[in-house]
């Protein structure tokens, strides 16, 4: 039998379009839906662009980490903003066409394609 | 010439209803006991607690919570009375039924009961359904 090895896909999910300028910071706030006991996830936000390779190719210089405790919820689930501000947006060229994604580890990857232009 | 022997302790068995828990709440252990003797504060610890093959009450440490309570002054008969453990996480335990509960109590001995107790699976969900750029 041959174990296929699947490279891990970001869901891709609705957000508003933005322009800012270089010298700016991006903020980025995530609805995230939680059901279960009280833990600390961790990730980072991260802007992103779509090249050949892959669609949410990560501009490392952007990557913002977080570190955050979710309230227990185990009946059902909850509704919760994360947001994530001062993301650096030196280190992007001025053009549009910029994605942002949200990386949770252990979870999995959330993102954006085509939302924000850089000035 | 006696040839001193070392005894384990038997934990002594008794009765108890049975329960179903999530992995994400508390489990709280009401003990009825009968006391004689004068007043005292007692202490010890209760425990869920699974039949393996080293004991009939092997403990899952990380349920483990300590008590103390005070027992009345009571010379000449005994008293019945309770007291109540709360709040033994069950996060640590896997999802099965067959769990027992000890409680132990220093300087006296240990009870228990097993098979009382089934811990289900916490449901777990995580999704993110939108960003907000600003």
């Amino acid at each position: 039998m041959r174990v296929q090895q699947f490279i891990p896909l970001v869901v891709q999910i609705p957000s508003n379009s933005i322009t800012k300028s270089q010298a700016e910071m991006l903020g980025v706030e995530s609805l995230i839906r939680w059901q279960g006991p009280q833990i600390s996830i961790s990730g980072y936000v991260v802007v992103t662009q779509e090249t050949w390779w892959g669609e949410f190719d990560e501009i490392g210089s952007t990557k913002r980490y977080f570190n955050i405790g979710l309230f227990p919820s185990p009946d059902s689930p909850m509704g919760i903003y994360l947001y994530i501000s001062d993301v650096p947006l030196s280190g992007c060229s001025p053009k549009s066409g910029y994605g942002v994604k949200v990386k949770v580890d252990g979870f999995g990857e959330w993102g954006c394609k085509n939302v924000l232009t850089v000035v | 010439m006696i040839k001193a022997q070392q005894f384990i302790p038997l934990v002594t068995q008794i009765s108890c209803n049975s329960i179903s828990k999530k992995q994400t709440e508390v489990l709280n252990v009401r003990v009825n006991y009968q006391w004689r003797g004068a007043a005292a504060t007692i202490s010890g610890y209760a425990v869920v607690t699974y039949q393996s093959i080293f004991s009939e009450f092997d403990m899952i440490g990380s349920t483990q919570i300590g008590f103390t309570a005070t027992m009345p002054n009571s010379p000449d008969s005994p008293t019945a009375g309770y007291f109540i453990v709360t709040g033994l996480p069950l996060a640590g335990c896997a999802a099965k039924s067959g769990y027992g509960v000890k409680v132990n109590v220093s300087g006296f001995a240990e009870w228990g009961c097993k098979n009382v107790l089934t811990v289900t699976a916490a449901t777990i969900s995580f999704d993110i359904t939108q960003l907000q750029l600003s």
